[in-house]
């Protein structure tokens, strides 16, 4: 559980003949994890092994297929429950099925790439003559003069235009239209050309080019217009023939895809291998144990002829990392990934992160209304994206958190959308406060035994973010030591070290609040009275130095401490007892979040009912819409801070005193069936 | 006393107002660097989201001793 699954280092060696069945088998069983063969320099006795014959045309047959599927879009497209195929029927009509994709679905993409490319350039078309669809004059009536200049365009003032013009000269003529800017076509003697084109300058001209061709432009457009109608039907038919395709061969080419893409990764698979003339080598790690199930595989399916032998692991050896968690873990380990894979060496803290990331996130949402919701969406998560490994993953942890945020919710903060069930007992005289049994007007019996937004129950919150700081740090602190013991003994030390400075800083502020423990622990004063007796006065007896309590135990564990760590890691541990004491302050953020997000959601609330208690039904009806919009807006933002600090105390605060990561994941070599299933039997 | 509680939440006001802008102007710096990072290698992700939340301590120190000063009114 918090290491990962122990590796065994393999080498399969068989004659090549045999190297098709090793191969198959190995593909099937899905336990190696190959490693590439690297040649030495100058040797001449090993080299690479070379890809199957088949590979190239096996390749072909896949670029086909990917183009065939990439054609009718099957891959965004979510396939509805689609059925798998056995392997043998891909096989059997994969030939016939290659070309009816060459010939349908090809053709039928391509005529709709030919309607496509009609209709744009009718758009383009339609585009060029609307701005001469006003003027009512033939286009080829715009050109071809020998003595009359012609100016196409438009205009910002044409009646300035207009008056310029006629008082310059007769010899012309204008045709216009009007709409924001006015096109005109501009017709004047070639004599008066010049002094034209500077009056339509003035007049805010911008020259555009007159369309080819011939005819009155406005029937151009109306004709153009119809044959585009035409076309959209056309295209509107290759789309739904497109589809049908989709809907006949989808099956088919998911399929011969999945097959195909294994198929490539076995032919090229001897790449990854050493041979020599006559026989071949591979390099595996495999999970420990499995080595003598595949062994015994192997020298069925071979008569023999190949053989595993298990090598001596040293510590240069870096195995993959297979993670070994129970399933409610696994979707935490994502959050692990992201930071980097854990070294094989060191301790998997997957299970302690599938724990404390939803107590911390639970714990800062605190809220059963916003708990719920946070499972309600983790459930949703995981049933509409539930091919993808990653949402689901993410939704899992959605719905754990949003079970502790629950629970928090009931047991401890008592409130459901920012609203307590019962009023505080520090409520001000006059101040209205809404809670839940307030507005439903009954008394429902859930108390809040920390108020968030009360002077007191933020002291609270503080505290115990505070002790779920140093019981985390400390488990962080105890794996460092477990870790590094291993290596090196010094860090072992310099960590214990560590472990005493912050147990004597954490003594130190309990007993600044030491109030609230008393108060807390006072019903288990009678069953455990050496604690109040004799550990807490040992504890916090001290002196006083500077107008703060110091007790002794944090004086002698402090210096006891920081002792160990210079003698054993030097003055540069010094640092560290800095890092670690903010690094304990660091958790207040978990007070922090709950308090703001609280604060945040009793605003809106307060906003919210006071305008639909106002008794006027439109400020009411306002009122509801602006109260579930901000809820929205409360329970997104404060999510989203809530979980993103939950995994950053996990990646700094915890992950700092003892995770190294940097191991490389397990992959072994196959292929993740979707849509086919594997031959039963023998693999040959 | 009023002079002196006032004084008290301007002091708490200014340790998390300041706090706050210091917190601003660092994660400014690494965002947009992040940003940039990201969108050429997204694996660095995870370690990256780390850098952006580490300045936001220091706003906590803020909050921590504005909380302290405001239990002295």
């Amino acid at each position: 559980m918090f290491k990962p699954k122990e590796m065994g280092r393999a080498v399969i060696i068989g004659p090549k003949p045999m190297m098709k069945q090793t191969v198959d088998l190995l593909h099937k069983m899905e336990v190696a994890h190959i490693l590439d063969f690297v040649p030495l320099e100058g040797e001449t006795e090993i080299w690479i092994g070379a890809p199957e014959n088949s590979s190239a045309s096996l390749n072909e047959k896949l670029v086909k297929m990917r183009s065939g599927a990439k054609l009718i879009g099957l891959e965004d497209w979510a396939a509805p429950g689609i059925e798998k195929l056995s392997i043998d029927e891909v096989e059997k009509n994969l030939d016939m099925k290659i070309r009816t994709v060459e010939l349908n679905i090809l053709s039928a993409s391509e005529a709709k790439s030919r309607i496509e490319e009609q209709l744009k350039r009718i758009e383009e078309r339609i585009c060029e003559l609307r701005p001469f669809g006003g003027i009512g004059i033939p286009l080829e009536n715009c050109r071809g003069y020998d003595g009359v200049s012609v100016f196409a365009g438009r205009v910002s003032d044409i009646k300035k235009l207009e008056q310029a013009i006629s008082k310059l000269t007769d010899e012309y003529e204008l045709f216009s239209a009007h709409g924001e800017k006015s096109q005109i076509a501009l017709f004047v003697a070639n004599n008066h050309r010049e002094t034209a084109a500077k009056l339509l300058s003035e007049c805010g001209y911008e020259e555009m080019r007159v369309p080819d061709g011939s005819g009155i432009p406005s029937r151009l457009i109306a004709e153009q217009e119809s044959h585009k109608l035409g076309l959209l039907e056309k295209e509107d038919n290759a789309k739904k023939s497109i589809a049908e395709l989709r809907k006949r061969h989808a099956q088919f080419i998911l399929a011969s895809e999945e097959y195909l893409s294994a198929e490539v990764q076995k032919a090229e698979a001897p790449v990854r291998f050493a041979t020599t003339e006559h026989s071949f080598i591979i390099d595996c790690w495999i999970p420990r144990a499995k080595l003598g199930e595949i062994r015994s595989a192997l020298e069925t399916a071979t008569d023999m002829e190949v053989c595993l032998e298990e090598i001596h692991i040293s510590h240069e050896d870096e195995p993959p990392v297979l993670l070994d968690n129970p399933k409610a873990v696994k979707p935490f380990e994502f959050l692990l990934d992201a930071y980097s894979t854990p070294s094989y060496y060191e301790i998997d803290p997957s299970i302690i992160l599938s724990f404390v990331f939803p107590l911390f996130f639970g714990f800062m949402i605190g809220d059963v209304g916003y708990g719920l919701l946070m499972i309600a969406s983790g459930i949703a998560a995981m049933r509409l994206f539930g091919k993808d490994e990653s949402m689901k993953s993410i939704g899992w942890c959605l719905m754990v958190s949003g079970i502790f945020a629950s629970l928090f919710g009931v047991l401890l903060f008592g409130d459901m959308f920012g609203l307590t069930f019962q009023s505080g007992a520090h409520s001000v005289e006059g101040e209205v406060v809404y809670t839940w049994s307030s507005i439903l007007g009954m008394d429902i019996p859930i108390k809040s035994l920390i108020h968030k937004t009360e002077a007191s129950g933020v002291t609270q919150l503080l505290v115990i973010s505070v002790i779920a700081g140093y019981v985390h740090i400390f488990i962080g602190l105890l794996f460092g030591i477990i870790n590094e013991w291993k290596h090196d003994k010094k860090h072992a030390f310099g960590k214990a070290a560590l472990m005493m400075i912050l147990t004597g800083l954490f003594i130190f502020m309990m007993n600044m609040a030491g109030g609230i423990l008393a108060r807390w622990l006072e019903s288990f004063k009678g069953s455990a009275p050496w604690v109040f007796d004799k550990l807490a006065p040992a504890l916090s007896a001290g002196l006083t130095i500077g107008g703060m309590a110091v007790p002794y135990s944090t004086l002698a564990l402090s210096l006891a401490g920081t002792a160990l760590l210079v003698s054993s890691i030097g003055l540069i541990g010094l640092i560290e007892v800095l890092e670690i004491s903010g690094h304990l302050v660091s958790y207040t953020r978990l007070a922090a979040i709950g308090v703001a997000k609280g604060a945040m959601a009793m605003a809106f609330n307060t906003l919210g009912i006071g305008m639909i208690a106002s008794g006027n039904i439109a400020i009411g009806i306002f009122g509801v819409v602006v109260l579930v919009a901000m809820q929205m807006l409360v329970f997104v933002l404060g999510s989203m801070s809530s979980g993103i600090q939950a995994i950053r105390l996990q990646y700094v605060e915890f992950f700092m005193k003892f995770y190294k990561g940097g191991g490389t994941k397990f992959k072994p070599f196959g292929y993740e069936r979707k849509y086919t299933i594997e031959k039963s039997g023998k693999a040959d | 006393m009023a002079i002196e509680a006032g004084l008290i939440a301007i002091g708490a006001g200014l340790a998390i107002g300041l706090t706050g802008i210091a917190t601003a102007l660092a994660q400014k710096e690494i965002g947009s660097a992040a940003a940039g990072a990201v969108a050429e290698n997204e694996k660095v992700f995870g370690k990256l989201l780390i850098y952006m939340v580490l300045p936001e301590t220091i706003v906590l120190f803020g909050l921590v001793i504005a909380f302290m000063l405001m239990q002295k009114i």
